[in-house]
């Protein structure tokens, strides 16, 4: 008897049903009695705890880790806050700005961990216009734009979905969307569904869905800065998974970090060899290319040529994209 | 012959470091060698358990030390610093503290200084080092240990003495009323995690097509009293309060009516070293299912089901799935039972243990 078998059967009955969880998401999985909302209060408490920021930065991980491993015990706000003290305060914001009280926690963990003295209220709003004129500006009405290409009433899997206003506008659409995340989401919808779990290794059966949609999934994987345009293992692995599940004649939507790999990128950065590594065995029907300029002003499309030469930005972040619409 | 000195935190009996050390001391004395326990706490009728403190500065090089590490133990680790003879540390895993610090500051703290006196241990460089798993050979691995010293040798157990004890008549006749039970066993602690079968528990109760009994054994620990009292709550609140059970101590009488009486095992646990209970499952044939975390991969292979993920949807469609499925359940029967013959029987960790221990006297230095 083939196990593997039936999981995808237990999993196809989970979904297809629409089985409904026994508490809220935000709720789900954590140790009964305990309101989520003493986590951040104990995730300050560590940074409170460490002497300096240096430490703080050295000590982050070893906070946060087992916390990101268990993550459904951590609110997306929490890791915003996390990657303060990691990967930048900008970065954090563009997470935090989903949430109300994002900024609010965000200010909290950075000031506990002197990681930011000079962050203050009023650089708010500033640095939120920045988070709001990120890739996602191009890559959310670009992905919205290629649904058109599918079926109506398609099965969609929204790879990362917490926090993604993408989840409802699908579904709200008529497409049967399943999110994945390994961060709870606690978006409701007749026609939307919700799995904890890796995206980037989705435990669904073979075939089971019309469309994967990964934004910005890949290039967070490993030390991806330092694979010099080159897709890591961990992004082939998750690509593999990908066409794994989508049936045949069913489409990849991808947005990917497009241009000059830079150090200063914690994440991959894909040069024109890389995109074609990654999709190498897929008809690639679109791929189109958008860029940023000095002004912070996104355009899609650019050619190719304009969208190679993008670097960073001084917080590191990909001033490149490319948006792929592939058919398995 | 050769003189041993075992040394751990408690020994006692019904635990799984406690049984692991009272095997090791019956083959070393059936091999003819000489064996003294030391331990910090005895629970045992085992008068001849010495208090760990007053072997310090008393051991001699030709007595072969071996530490049963699971918790912190500052005493053994200086003993274990200042053992001139050959050293051996039997990992056993010690659970990372960010599991428990929401329930037990004070536990948590134990946990990461015995992390912390791990590393000190293994800077030691001992002779060997013995993980009860793939999984805590891999952390120690990962800690700079070298393959050829560490041996994986499964922590023995008392599973023939379970199958031998006749079982509680009241619970096997309690437990066979036509209903089907889901049987759990470990400690009832925070990183277990009973909880999230009681949410699996509550998502059946709430499709109402197959209920079965929740039964959860385990001994509490007072600092986690307050998780002991959630999981209560929990039942209560997804209104299966009725549909769950707890033992927080079984005889071994009850625990086998509890086994032959269980049509499926399972366990969610965040961290295990290597999890007996699963062991024990296959002894008996009853089909598991697990979440694939730490150690538990390893030990229960591909004899049942796992998942990466903690969705009490999935938990709960699994749960009916193999209830209702004669021809899985049987094909997950046969696959444990199949697993514990191959890997886990007595006559298996023995022989493990008898290899692991020809090869520290087989060493030239030190041993001899």
């Amino acid at each position: 008897m083939d196990l593997d078998l039936v999981k995808s059967e237990i999993l196809q009955e989970v979904f297809r049903a629409g089985m409904p969880a026994p508490l809220p998401a935000s709720e789900r999985n954590l140790p009964p009695g305990h309101s989520p909302t003493t986590w951040p209060e104990k995730i300050l408490a560590e940074a409170k705890s460490a002497e300096s920021a240096t430490t703080v930065k050295s000590s982050l991980p070893k906070v946060f880790n087992p916390l990101l491993r268990k993550q459904n015990l951590v609110n997306r706000s929490l890791i915003a806050s996390a990657r303060a003290g990691a990967d930048g305060l900008a970065e954090a914001l563009s997470a935090a700005d989903r949430l109300e009280s994002g900024l609010d926690i965000l200010h909290r963990a950075a000031s506990a961990a002197g990681i930011s003295p000079n962050l203050s209220e009023s650089d708010g709003p500033s640095l939120r216009r920045s988070a709001k004129t990120s890739a996602h500006i191009v890559e959310f009405p670009w992905v919205i734009r290629q649904t058109t290409r599918l079926p109506t009433g398609a099965t969609v899997l929204v790879c990362g979905c917490a926090g993604s206003l993408l989840n409802l506008e699908l579904a709200s659409l008529g497409f049967q969307v399943l999110g994945i995340d390994l961060q709870a989401c606690a978006d409701a919808h007749p026609n939307f569904s919700f799995l904890e779990a890796d995206p980037a290794a989705p435990p669904l059966p073979d075939a089971s869905v019309d469309a994967v949609i990964a934004i910005s999934c890949l290039g967070n994987t490993g030390s991806g800065h330092l694979a010099e345009g080159h897709p890591t293992t961990a992004d082939l692995a998750a690509m593999q998974h990908w066409r794994r599940v989508t049936k045949p004649g069913g489409a990849l939507i991808i947005t990917l970090p497009f241009g000059q790999p830079s150090p200063m990128s914690s994440r991959q950065i894909f040069n024109a060899a890389g995109l074609k590594a990654l999709f190498s065995d897929l008809k690639m029907e679109i791929g189109e290319y958008a860029q940023c300029s000095d002004q912070s002003a996104w355009s899609c499309p650019v050619s190719e040529a304009q969208a190679s030469a993008a670097t960073v930005n001084a917080a590191g972040r990909p001033q490149g994209l490319a948006l792929i619409f592939a058919r398995v | 012959m050769a003189r041993f000195l075992i040394v751990a935190s408690n020994v006692s009996a019904g635990d799984a470091v406690g049984n692991d050390i009272r095997h090791l001391q019956k083959i070393l004395l059936e091999d003819g060698h000489e064996v003294k326990l030391a331990a910090r706490t005895n629970e045992t009728a085992n008068a001849e358990v010495v208090p760990l403190a007053e072997c310090l500065g008393k051991t001699d090089k030709d007595q072969i030390l071996i530490y049963h590490q699971s918790i912190d133990l500052p005493e053994a680790v200086a003993l274990f610093l200042e053992h001139r003879g050959p050293r051996v540390l039997r990992y056993h895993n010690i659970t990372p503290p960010e599991l428990l610090r929401q329930y037990s500051e004070e536990i948590a703290r134990g946990c990461a200084r015995g992390r912390e006196e791990t590393l000190a241990l293994l800077a030691a460089k001992p002779e060997a080092v013995w993980a009860d798993s793939p999984y805590n050979a891999e952390e120690l691995q990962g800690s700079g240990v070298s393959p050829e010293i560490c041996h994986i040798i499964p922590p023995a157990h008392v599973i023939d003495e379970l199958h031998q004890v006749a079982p509680d008549a009241t619970l096997a006749a309690k437990n066979g009323d036509g209903r089907k039970n889901i049987l759990t066993v470990g400690r009832i602690v925070p990183n277990k995690c009973p909880h999230r079968l009681i949410e699996a528990i509550g998502v059946l109760k709430a499709q109402g097509r197959i209920m079965p009994r929740l039964i959860i054994v385990g001994r509490t620990l007072k600092q986690f009293a307050a998780y002991t009292d959630s999981l209560v709550e929990l039942a209560k609140k997804l209104q299966v309060q009725d549909d769950v059970c707890f033992h927080f101590g079984v005889s071994p009488g009850e625990l086998r009516a509890l086994y032959e009486k269980s049509h499926l095992f399972a366990i969610a646990s965040d961290h295990e070293g290597f999890c007996v209970p699963l062991v024990e499952a296959m002894s008996f044939g009853v089909p598991i299912v697990a979440l694939a975390a730490a150690a538990v991969s390893g030990t229960l292979g591909n004899a049942g089901i796992t998942w990466p993920h903690t969705d009490a949807r999935v938990w709960a469609a699994t749960f009916a799935r193999i209830l209702r499925d004669d021809a899985l359940a049987t094909e997950l029967k046969v696959r444990g039972r199949k697993r514990y013959e191959e890997n886990f029987t007595t006559e298996k960790i023995s022989a493990a243990y008898r290899g692991a221990i020809k090869q520290l006297l087989d060493l030239p230095s030190k041993v001899n």
